[in-house]
């Protein structure tokens, strides 16, 4: 592996991203407010039915939540950035299937795992917006007042959900190759995993069989990490149980997509089969 | 043309949009989307009444003037695929025509452009009614609640059929944008959830900010619901008065978008043939 061929490969999927997402400016419009309506409809979630001061009582009673609105923008942004990675760095190899180039792709010699990750991190760049831009709009909007004791902490709670993400991204883009119908599949998961990684309410509030499945969802480690750090004044010391499961999925995920996606790319070239819908 | 031959695109338009949906190719994003989407939408909202507990939804009753939230949110979400196929439909109908490479085919041939693009809407709308029925079954199976009033079934399957009709014409409107803006996957995600938001699918829009219901008061769902939840929740009939406000706007909305929709779409079209740019990305 030379460095400087794997940073070309990088360079190259990032520019080529870029240059397609900025094509549209209609996506690029899209991508901004996208956001908006999904975070107005969680909110009035709960205040269409009760008031603000109520619903923040009761949360603050039953769950220890201080901030109502905080606890939904975090969730909204984490969820908005692992559907980006899903569709955008889990589709791209399906979305080279359907443009016909997956074939050229994978003769060329550039490592996979490189393009995946170029194509995740590309991913995350075109959805940074949602998390500065959100942010924003809460505080301008909401009102929100983060709640933070420990900086550091939220830059690394941060930085791993992104990390954590990415992999998300590159194990769904081999299991994309692997069976052509992971893109309906994904789209199946993606109403139950919003529900069940509490991105609108703390996993506690769930049915227990939903909270058993909530712990096996990276989605939900990352909220959890994000909503402690910068909403409930936590710190570095305390996330470790969050941070741990977080970081293993993401080494599960990144070795596993890995694995996957060579062995399908050698049974495709000798079957002959890469090119199928 | 004849209207017999403008029937027979139409019909064929229309078998060929159902047919899809349950080949291999898309079955599972009708269950993604248009079961498993609102039936989870659903259940979020009613763990946050869990939450809350239904004695504390003071806003709801005093904005709704119902006193049960379950039936209201069932009936709320059932309307969602109506929704999504409002949104996607005729948009996502030119598109993958674009994407197969098989659109300057079709619009070259002589069918009508217009029954061409109503069969395959109408062929999805027919699938959000599918949708509406299994959400509303699995609500009310799963979700448990009492009616205070006997459902007047008439006057609520009238507020269906104008709530397709309505938004029928609205999926037209939005068609004609295909051409225009080419990639339209990202602009209907914005346009599906921000409809769910200001139709007041999970929540009275009475609840909502006076911007807000002035906007919601634009789509013919909003007024669907209205009538679909007085008649089965307090059982309006079909001229009862507190359905007349709701019945005329639906048709006046209904009136206005089906102009709108066929000329945009004419004009769009027109424009981007003239630019050789059907099929341009």
């Amino acid at each position: 592996m030379r460095l400087e061929h794997e940073w070309l490969t990088f360079k190259g999927v990032i520019l080529r991203h870029f240059k397609e997402f900025v094509s549209y400016r209609a996506s690029v419009l899209a991508t901004i407010i996208w956001p908006l309506p999904l975070l107005a409809l969680n909110v009035y979630q709960y205040l269409g039915l009760a008031s603000e001061q109520q619903v923040g009582q009761i949360l603050s009673s039953k769950y220890g939540i201080s901030s109502f609105s905080g606890m939904i923008i975090l969730g909204t942004v984490v969820y908005l950035l692992y559907n980006r990675m899903l569709w955008g760095t889990g589709a791209s190899l399906q979305e080279e299937r359907f443009n016909g180039t997956i074939e050229a792709l994978l003769l060329t010699p550039a490592n996979r795992m490189t393009i995946l990750l170029a194509s995740g991190f590309s991913s995350l760049l075109e959805g940074a917006w949602w998390i500065v831009g959100v942010f924003l709009l809460s505080w301008i909007i909401f009102g929100v007042q983060p709640a933070v004791s420990d900086w550091g902490a939220v830059i690394v709670a941060l930085l791993s959900t992104m990390i954590a993400l990415v992999a998300v991204g590159v194990f769904f883009a081999s299991f994309f190759v692997l069976t052509r119908a992971a893109d309906q599949l994904a789209t199946s998961l993606q109403a139950p995993i919003r529900y069940a990684s509490g991105v609108a309410f703390p996993v506690a509030a769930l049915p227990v069989v939903f909270q058993l499945l909530a712990y096996i969802l990276p989605v939900t480690y990352g909220i959890e990490a994000l909503r402690s750090t910068v909403v409930q004044q936590g710190t570095l010391a305390g996330l470790v149980w969050v941070l741990g499961p977080l970081y293993i999925f993401t080494f599960v995920l990144i070795v596993t997509g890995h694995f996957v996606l060579r062995r399908v790319e050698a049974q495709a070239k000798r079957t002959g089969s890469l090119y199928k819908i | 043309m004849g209207f017999e031959f403008d029937f027979d695109v139409f019909k064929g338009s229309y078998r060929y949009s159902l047919l899809q949906t349950f080949r291999y190719m898309n079955a599972g994003f009708f269950i993604g989307l248009q079961v498993l989407g609102p039936i989870f939408l659903l259940l979020t909202s009613w763990t946050i009444l869990q939450i809350i507990g239904p004695s504390a939804v003071t806003t709801f009753v005093n904005t709704s003037g119902f006193t049960d939230y379950v039936p209201f949110v069932i009936i709320g979400f059932a309307f969602q695929a109506v929704i999504m196929n409002a949104v996607w439909s005729g948009s996502n109908g030119i598109r993958n025509e674009q994407q197969q490479g098989t659109v300057e085919a079709i619009f070259v041939t002589p069918a009508n452009k217009i029954a061409w693009m109503l069969g395959k809407i109408a062929g999805n709308i027919t699938m959000a009614l599918v949708s509406t029925f299994i959400v509303l079954t699995i609500g009310s199976l799963a979700l448990s609640f009492t009616l205070k009033a006997s459902p007047d079934i008439l006057a609520a399957a009238f507020g269906v059929l104008l709530t397709l009709i309505g938004m029928t014409a609205f999926a037209f409107a939005l068609a004609g944008l295909t051409f225009l803006t080419k990639k339209t996957e990202d602009i209907n995600q914005v346009l599906w959830t921000s409809l769910v938001f200001f139709t007041g699918l999970a929540f009275p829009v009475e609840a909502l900010p006076a911007w807000a219901q002035a906007i919601s008061s634009i789509f013919p769902i909003t007024y669907g619901l209205s009538i679909t939840r007085g008649a089965i929740l307090r059982g309006n009939h079909v001229l009862d008065p507190q359905l007349l406000f709701p019945e005329v706007s639906i048709l006046v909305l209904t009136s206005i978008y089906i102009p709108i929709g066929y000329f945009s779409f004419k004009i769009l079209f027109d424009r981007s043939r003239r630019k050789g740019a059907l099929t341009g990305y």
